[in-house]
């Protein structure tokens, strides 16, 4: 498995688990660490699957233990008025989703995660995070229709 | 928006500030450590095609001489088995064939640890297609075997020998001189007094000097690897 390439993931999972990019980045070294103290596992599904649910549960730890801060809310993309638009409908949707399913969509359509890594991160069945990933989008599509 | 518009769209929606300490961090990882077994496995992954096409060409000519002349099929088998520890050595005398030893010695997993994994798995593999050979030709198992592994086991020994004193594309070259003279050797005189049940005995001594020699001279190419990395 490429740390460097899974580094921008899990810190991308993370920092949207606390709003936090410092604990963010704290919490994705130790993740590494602790995955490579356990003895790194090459199938790289399982180390996937193994990451993702340590960095939620320390995502977790650090939650109880502190108050999460806001994510700045500039987004950095360029782009036209009406793209800019899209973007401030799509954030406005996204916030009206519970945080599982930002958690849901963040991890199969940002991350680009395959299903059964998912499945195995947040104890789901694969069928289940297949309807529902497919569910969320038509939720969002609906919504950004309406505006 | 539609769907596709949609998700690539997520991806801005979901972006953060990059990371800040990320090229720190991987700079001071240690490597990771990597299994006997998937280090084997890895190591496997660089034998080139062609060895691997020799040792199969070997397998396939040893079988279709067996099944069309079964009569001349056992020295047939036994002079083409020359060939493959050709391969064999072609392929642990890679790095010095391009000069690459040195550079080898100094990478993160050295010269002898991968000689001995790449080695250790063409060898088995080689004992494999030789049992395999010997199972379905007659005249016993072991018997058969022993005809195969002799010439075979003796290349391997005077390859390593040869390659030990002359380095590079002459030390190949010299290689492939030995592969020919062992098989003309396996292939020359009266087949049924070279393979019959009088001179196995002759065989089977052979078999055990040349396997203690091929394992004494492996011994010795490793100490070389050892030596060269201290120094």
């Amino acid at each position: 498995m490429d740390i460097e390439e899974q580094y921008d993931k899990i810190y991308r999972y993370c920092c949207h688990r606390t709003r936090s990019p410092a604990a963010a980045e704290d919490i994705t070294q130790e993740t590494f660490l602790r995955w490579l103290a356990a003895g790194p596992d090459r199938d790289d599904g399982h180390a996937l699957r193994w990451l993702y649910t340590v960095a939620r549960n320390l995502c977790a730890d650090e939650h109880r233990r502190r108050k999460p801060e806001p994510l700045p809310e500039e987004l950095p993309a360029p782009g036209g008025e009406g793209d800019a638009l899209d973007r401030i409908g799509l954030r406005a949707a996204l916030g009206e989703l519970t945080e599982e399913e930002r958690e849901l969509i963040l991890l199969r359509y940002v991350n680009q995660e395959p299903v059964n890594v998912i499945a195995g991160a947040l104890g789901m069945s694969r069928f289940a995070v297949y309807r529902r990933t497919a569910a969320i989008l038509e939720k969002l599509r609906r919504r950004l229709k309406e505006d | 928006m539609n769907r596709q518009e949609l998700k690539a769209a997520l991806g801005e929606a979901f972006a953060v500030p990059p990371p800040e300490g990320k090229r720190a961090f991987l700079r001071a990882l240690p490597p990771a450590p990597v299994s006997h077994l998937r280090f084997l496995l890895d190591q496997t992954g660089y034998i080139r095609p062609a060895v691997w096409a020799v040792s199969l060409g070997v397998f396939v000519l040893g079988l279709t001489a067996g099944q069309l002349v079964p009569a001349d099929g056992l020295w047939v088998t036994a002079a083409l088995t020359p060939f493959a520890a050709l391969a064999a050595a072609a392929e642990g005398s890679r790095s010095a064939f391009h000069g690459m030893e040195e550079l080898e010695l100094a990478s993160r997993f050295g010269l002898k640890s991968t000689f001995l994994a790449r080695m250790g798995a063409l060898g088995l593999v080689h004992l494999v297609l030789l049992a395999a050979l010997a199972a379905i030709g007659g005249g016993g198992f072991f018997r058969t075997g022993a005809y195969f592994l002799t010439p075979y086991l003796l290349t391997d020994l005077l390859c390593l020998a040869a390659l030990r004193r002359i380095r590079g594309k002459e030390g190949l070259y010299v290689c492939g001189v030995i592969a020919v003279l062992v098989a003309g050797l396996a292939a020359a005189g009266d087949h049924r007094v070279l393979y019959g049940p009088k001179s196995f005995r002759w065989w089977l001594a052979a078999l055990a000097v040349i396997a203690a020699l091929t394992g004494r001279e492996y011994c010795k190419k490793v100490k070389i690897m050892e030596e060269l990395s201290w120094s």
